[in-house]
């Protein structure tokens, strides 16, 4: 049992490990690809035609693609990141300060979409089609319909400027996390709730629950133990795509709020051409995707054994 | 406590390795210069009291005596040498500095500049913060480093950086011109404009840097006010005279654009048309009046003169790096197409949109240049030079080069200087129509209630010097 289940878990970090390859490649081709030079960017614009092509040189991007590639991943596999293009710094520490903030908020409002919207869909489900019901999935609609970024504005001209409950922007204290915790957590939450109500009312109509109600079992006890189990399985597996709209909202919410994470610098260091930092960014965040997935993947296998058979 | 909320972090505070335009901003309250600029463009005393040239390539300076650095060295000649002779040659610092050939100690408080060639315009290049007197000692101690323990002579001192969070500054007590009234300045990066708004909204900041121009006119009803003062940055169409060879075409578009209506319909007294010259009105004194009049009616005569009807070209502009630039983009298309050209716009990010200007892969492009070192010379020099970087209109004319040479010799603050600029404003603009200057654009700052003298410069510095909290 265990070595299967080791078996499978070395498949997928090997896939990962492949992914991340991938992805570097295309990162590689496209940072390429696109028009600006990181030499103008850095040497700004009275740079003179020597000193670019020094700079170039410097950096290295003077080189064919291949062999810049190829560098690159020999750097890569002694966990050399580079340095900023920009200004200098090894882009590991960068990506440790601004992917840890990252890490905190996308932690935060998960925690927060996994409870309230679970707990949205619980009750959504105990009550079908009642009034409750439906104001809760007029709501959770919304979530799903509101950008990111316009819920954030709204939630700083309310709650920041307005009642004046929570700081308008920053890091760094308990406060200044509630608001973009919260905007981040929006969307998922909803989509949470939905897949929680369907998949409650399914497990709710099996015959399986049928029958526990024949053995008068308290509504309550099988509403949080046995359907919810039943349920458990597509949620968990939803909850595991939601760190995908996670990492993209992330970028506009740190955008936001003003919050030192990895999806804000990664826009700063697109728009300055700082290759570095966005490859190293993209890995973070390739590799931080798939660990996620891959946990719910084995906490999936562990909800539902059924589905290590397949395996 | 003033703290001001800025749209970009910061990347150094080095200044002659500044990386983007906002690290002088703060660069600036740390470090002086040897002079300094007034608004109008004249050279003020700052760290030196006194200077003269001693022949064509030489400049004494004299240093004013009893100052000292924030670490408590004092200033002398010595540091002034290290000091320049490193900005001269650094990647930022040699644009302005690069015709320092070195500097000589003459006494403790004399320095003598020996330049390459003659370049009358060194004084203004010295006021540009990249020419600030670094302490030896931090150069000696930090190296390269030093972008991240700055140690100057100026107003506010360093205190702390916390990367993306804060810039801290305190006022220098000690300081040459007078402790400021200020004790702290901080800078804080927020990205988006409208959380900064917000921000300075809930008190959380006392100033805010380019407010959205939308939210100007509310300013006043939540008890903020809007600081809109002149910046030394035209901003022009240019045309790529390869692309469009015809000055009978060119001349048309600029008789096309109305740019009153640009102005009033989109930048709201936000900036100021630039229908009398494209050098800063501010640096220009008593110059006569330079531009081509508005005529969409003569523009139609001299296209159907040239055989150009049915025109079809392509701007190339930035998403958003002056103001409202696809609006004001938008109204100049419209005007082009009353009199029968078909404005394409090449919308691009900042990086590729600079990039195809200095690959000339244009046929109108859209460009902001700072008169930074308060001398319009310094504008003809770089962008209208035959063969200079940024000639992005490829402009090769003799009659230009030619007094972009005599620059070099007329004295600051002369008239001849002053007649040198004017002719070559009426060459380019008149003559050549290499650009079409569109307006003159402003510093954009809001303040909370409660600050007082808060001040900007045309070389797009913050002036702090008589700026007071509540």
């Amino acid at each position: 049992m265990w070595r299967a289940e080791l078996s499978y878990v070395a498949k997928r970090v090997a896939v990962t490990a492949l992914m991340v390859l991938v992805v570097t490649f295309v990162v590689f081709v496209v940072l390429e690809r696109t028009p600006g030079d990181p030499a103008q960017a850095r040497l700004g614009q009275n740079a003179t035609e020597e000193r670019l092509a020094e700079v170039r040189a410097e950096l290295g991007v003077d080189q064919p693609l291949v062999t810049q590639y190829v560098r690159f991943l020999g750097d890569l596999v002694q966990g050399d990141l580079g340095t900023s293009y920009l200004n200098g710094r090894p882009v590991a520490e960068e990506i440790a300060r601004t992917g840890q903030v990252s890490a905190v908020l996308a932690t935060t409002a998960m925690a927060i979409a996994v409870v309230v919207g679970m707990g949205v869909g619980i009750v959504s489900a105990a009550h079908p089609n009642g009034w409750l019901d439906g104001l809760l999935r007029i709501t959770v609609l919304t979530g799903v319909s509101i950008p990111v970024f316009w819920m954030g504005l709204i939630l700083i001209s309310f709650a920041a400027v307005r009642w004046g409950w929570f700081p308008a922007y920053g890091w760094g204290t308990p406060q200044q996390i509630v608001l973009p915790a919260v905007t981040l957590a929006t969307f998922p939450l909803a989509v949470i709730a939905r897949m929680t109500r369907s998949s409650m009312l399914e497990a709710l109509g099996s015959e399986h629950i049928r029958t526990l109600r024949a053995y008068a079992v308290p509504e309550r006890v099988i509403l949080l133990k046995y359907a919810l189990k039943q349920a458990l399985a597509p949620i968990a597996t939803i909850i595991g795509l939601q760190f995908g709209a996670l990492i993209a909202g992330a970028i506009l919410t740190e955008s936001v709020f003003g919050i030192p994470g990895i999806g804000r610098l990664t826009v700063d260091a697109i728009l300055s051409r700082d290759h570095p930092y966005v490859r190293a960014a993209v890995i973070f965040t390739t590799v931080a995707y798939v660990t996620v997935n891959l946990a719910v993947d084995l906490l999936y296998r562990w909800i539902d054994p059924r589905q290590r058979r397949t395996a | 406590m003033l703290r001001i909320g800025m749209a970009a972090e910061a990347e150094s505070l080095d200044p002659p390795n500044f990386r983007i335009s906002s690290d002088l901003i703060r660069a600036d309250l740390i470090f002086d210069g040897l002079v300094d600029a007034a608004a109008d463009g004249t050279i003020v005393p700052a760290l030196a009291t006194e200077w003269a040239p001693v022949d064509e390539t030489t400049w004494e300076f004299k240093l004013r005596e009893g100052v000292t650095f924030h670490d408590g060295e004092s200033l002398d000649a010595a540091a002034v040498e290290t000091s320049l002779e490193r900005a001269a040659a650094a990647d930022q610092g040699s644009a302005y500095l690069g015709v320092l050939e070195d500097v000589e100690v003459v006494d403790d408080l004399t320095v003598r500049l020996h330049l390459e060639r003659p370049y009358a315009a060194i004084l203004n290049n010295l006021t540009v913060p990249v020419a600030g007197i670094q302490s030896p000692a931090a150069l000696a101690e930090h190296g390269d480093d030093v972008s991240r323990h700055p140690v100057g002579t100026g107003p506010f001192q360093f205190v702390e950086w916390q990367l993306d969070t804060k810039l801290v500054l305190a006022a220098n007590p000690d300081y040459w011109g007078g402790a400021p009234a200020l004790d702290r300045v901080e800078f804080i990066p927020i990205p988006e404009a409208s959380t900064r708004l917000s921000a300075l909204r809930t008190g959380s900041l006392e100033v805010i840097e380019n407010p959205s121009p939308d939210e100007i006119p509310g300013l006043g009803s939540s008890g903020l006010a809007a600081v809109v003062e002149p910046k030394a940055r035209p901003i022009f169409l240019g045309f790529n005279v390869e692309e469009i060879p015809d000055v009978r075409v060119r001349t048309a578009i600029a008789m096309a654009l109305d740019k009153e209506a640009i102005v009033d319909a989109v930048l709201e007294g936000l900036g100021t048309p630039a229908t009398e010259s494209l050098v800063t009105p501010e640096f220009r004194g008593e110059a006569a009046a330079v531009g081509i009049a508005y005529d969409p009616d003569g523009a139609k005569a001299l296209l159907e003169e040239a055989g150009a009807t049915g025109l079809s070209l392509r701007v190339v502009l930035p998403t958003e790096r002056y103001l409202r630039d696809t609006a004001v983009m938008e109204v100049i298309q419209a005007q082009l197409a009353e009199v029968g050209i078909t404005l394409e716009l090449d919308i691009r990010d900042s990086g590729a949109w600079y990039q195809a200007l200095l690959d000339r892969d244009t046929e109108l492009y859209w460009l902001g240049w700072g008169l930074n070192s308060y001398d319009p010379g310094d504008l003809f020099t770089r962008v209208f030079a035959t063969g200079a970087v940024n000639n992005m209109s490829q402009l090769a004319a003799p009659d230009v080069d030619a007094l972009v040479g005599e620059l070099e010799s007329a004295a600051v603050g002369s008239e001849e200087r002053a007649a040198i600029v004017s002719e070559l404003e009426r060459l380019v603009v008149e003559e050549h129509v290499a650009v079409v200057p569109i307006y003159h654009s402003k510093n954009l700052f809001a303040v909370a209630a409660d600050v007082e003298g808060f001040h900007t410069t045309p070389g797009e510095m913050l002036d702090l010097s008589a700026t007071t909290v509540g």
